[in-house]
C-alpha cells in the first residue's frame, strides 16, 4: 500500500513537472521573409516537423503569385501581359482569381480592379498630382467592369482599362500562404504580406495570437489596440499609408471608382477579420470606400467583423469583437 | 488509513512545482541583452547588441545607426522613406523595414505584452 501511494505521489509529480515545462517552454518558431508585392513578407510555423522547409516553401508560394499572376509590374506576369497586350492566354489560376476579384466587386460600385488609369492620373506615389474634373471623367471610362471579359482561356481589356490587384493581392497571398502550410501538415503559423495577416491554431500555451493595429496618426511601429485572435485573416485599408497633401487636403492611395477621386469620408482606418484572405482585404478596402453604414452592412453579408477608426480618434467595432480587442492606446475613444 | 498525500510527497510535489516556476520566470527574465539583427533580402546580413557605444552600418544604402542603446534607420537612398519615419527601435520586436532596398532592422524577439504581427 505504501509503495502504491509513492507511486502515485511520483507520477503526479512527473505530471506537475511535464505540464509546467509544455506550459513553460514556447514552441520552437520556424520563419522565413522575403519580399513581394512591395512589401515585407514574412511566415512563421511554431512547432512541427520540416517547418523551416513549410515556411521558407510558403514565402516562396507568395513571390511566385506576385511575380507569375498579380504584380503589373513585373514583366511576364500575367497582369503585366495583359495591360501591355490588352488580352492574355490565362491559365485556370489567373482566370480563378480574375472572376473572383470581380465577383467581389460587384457588392461595392466604388471598387475596381481596373483602377490602374485613375491610379496613374493621381501618381500617388510619386508626389501626387489633382486633376482635373474632365481628366477624372476620361479615366473613369476605364474602371468599369464592362471594361474586362473572361471567356474560356483569355483575358480581354477594353477602353483603355488597366488592371491592378493591389486592394487584394496580400491577402490573397496570405490564404495561399497559411493553405500551403497546413497541406504541409502545420498546424500553428503567422503569415504576413505588409499590414495584411493570416494565423491558424496558437502561437504557443494554447493562446490566441496577438495581432497589434497600426495607430494611423502615429509612426509605422505604433499600435493603437490589439486583437487577441486565431483561425482568421486580418487586413486594413487607411489613408496614412500612401497619400501626399495639397492645400492641407490628405489625398489617400484608395480610389473611389465611382467618383474617380481618392475617398475622404472622415475614416483613418478599416481593419477586416475574415475567414478568407482575399475577402479580408477586399473588405477592409471596401468598407473604407463605401463608409461607416453601407460599409458593416456589407462586412456583416460575409460574417466579417470590422473596426474603424474615425480621424476624431473615435473607434467602431462589430458586435462581439469587445472580448478579443484590447485599447491600448487612451487617447483613442471606443464608442 | 493513511493520509492519500505524506509530507514527502508533498515535497516532491512541492519541488515539481518550483521547478516549473523557474523555468516560467526563466522565461521572462530572457529579456535581457537584445540583439539588433539586420536582413537584407530576407537573408541575415548582421546582427548586434541593441546595448553599446556608437556603431553604424550601410546595407545596401540603407544607413542604419546605434546610439544610446537604440537602434534606427539614419539615411536611406529610398523614395518614400518610411524606414526612416519607423523612428528609434529599443524593445524586442520593434521592426523597421525599407521595401523598396528590402532590407529589415529588427530587435530579436517578441516583449512579453508585443503583438505576434502588425495589421495596417
Amino acid at each position: 500500500m505504501k509503495n502504491r501511494k509513492k507511486i502515485i505521489a511520483a507520477v503526479l509529480a512527473a505530471v506537475i513537472v511535464i505540464a509546467a515545462v509544455i506550459w513553460c517552454v514556447p514552441p520552437k518558431t520556424h520563419s522565413a521573409e522575403g519580399y513581394a508585392m512591395g512589401s515585407a513578407v514574412s511566415v512563421t510555423v511554431y512547432g512541427g516537423k520540416n517547418s523551416d522547409e513549410a515556411a521558407a516553401a510558403a514565402v516562396e508560394k507568395i513571390k511566385e503569385l506576385d511575380s507569375v499572376y498579380l504584380s503589373h509590374t513585373e514583366e511576364g506576369s500575367f497582369t503585366y501581359r495583359l495591360n501591355a497586350g490588352r488580352e492574355v492566354e490565362a491559365d485556370s489560376e489567373y482566370l480563378k482569381i480574375i472572376k473572383d476579384c470581380l465577383l467581389l466587386s460587384e457588392d461595392c460600385a466604388g471598387f475596381s480592379i481596373l483602377c490602374g488609369a485613375l491610379e496613374n492620373l493621381w501618381n500617388i506615389e510619386g508626389g501626387g498630382y489633382v486633376p482635373s474634373d474632365s481628366e477624372i471623367e476620361e479615366a473613369l471610362l476605364t474602371v468599369d467592369g464592362s471594361n474586362i471579359e473572361i471567356d474560356k482561356t483569355r483575358v480581354t481589356l477594353k477602353n483603355g482599362a488597366i488592371v491592378t490587384l493591389g486592394a487584394l493581392g496580400k491577402g490573397m497571398a496570405c490564404q495561399q500562404a497559411v493553405n500551403l502550410l497546413k497541406e504541409s501538415g502545420a498546424k500553428n503559423g503567422l503569415c504576413t504580406v505588409g499590414g495584411s495577416v493570416g494565423v491558424f491554431g496558437s502561437p504557443g500555451r494554447g493562446k490566441d495570437f496577438k495581432i497589434g493595429i497600426r495607430n494611423p496618426f502615429g509612426e509605422a511601429n505604433e499600435y493603437f489596440a490589439t486583437l487577441s485572435l486565431s483561425d482568421c485573416f486580418i487586413s486594413t485599408s487607411g489613408n496614412y499609408e500612401k497619400y501626399f497633401e495639397k492645400d492641407s487636403v490628405r489625398y489617400c492611395h484608395i480610389f473611389d471608382a465611382e467618383t474617380g477621386s481618392p475617398v475622404q469620408n472622415g475614416l483613418s482606418s478599416v481593419t477586416v477579420i475574415a475567414d478568407n484572405g482575399t475577402l479580408s482585404d477586399f473588405l477592409s478596402t471596401a468598407v473604407y470606400i463605401l463608409g461607416e453604414g453601407r460599409g458593416i452592412a456589407l462586412a456583416e453579408k460575409y460574417n466579417a467583423r470590422v473596426i474603424i477608426v474615425r480621424d476624431d480618434k473615435s473607434v467602431l467595432m462589430s458586435e462581439g469583437l469587445e472580448d478579443c480587442f484590447e485599447l491600448t492606446d487612451e487617447s483613442f475613444t471606443v464608442l | 488509513m493513511k493520509k492519500l498525500i505524506t509530507s514527502k510527497d508533498f515535497i516532491i510535489i512541492a519541488a515539481a512545482l518550483m521547478l516549473g516556476a523557474a523555468l516560467f520566470l526563466a522565461r521572462g527574465f530572457s529579456s535581457q541583452g537584445e540583439t539588433v539583427v539586420v536582413k537584407y533580402n530576407g537573408e541575415v546580413e548582421k546582427t548586434f547588441p541593441l546595448n553599446g557605444e556608437y556603431y553604424e552600418i550601410t546595407v545596401n544604402s540603407v544607413v542604419i545607426r546605434r546610439e544610446n542603446n537604440e537602434v534606427y534607420v539614419a539615411d536611406s537612398d529610398c523614395e518614400d522613406k518610411t524606414c526612416v519615419r519607423s523612428g528609434k527601435l529599443s524593445k524586442k520586436g520593434d521592426a523597421a523595414f525599407c521595401v523598396p532596398n528590402r532590407v529589415s532592422v529588427e530587435i530579436e524577439g517578441k516583449g512579453a505584452n508585443s503583438p505576434d504581427a502588425m495589421t495596417w
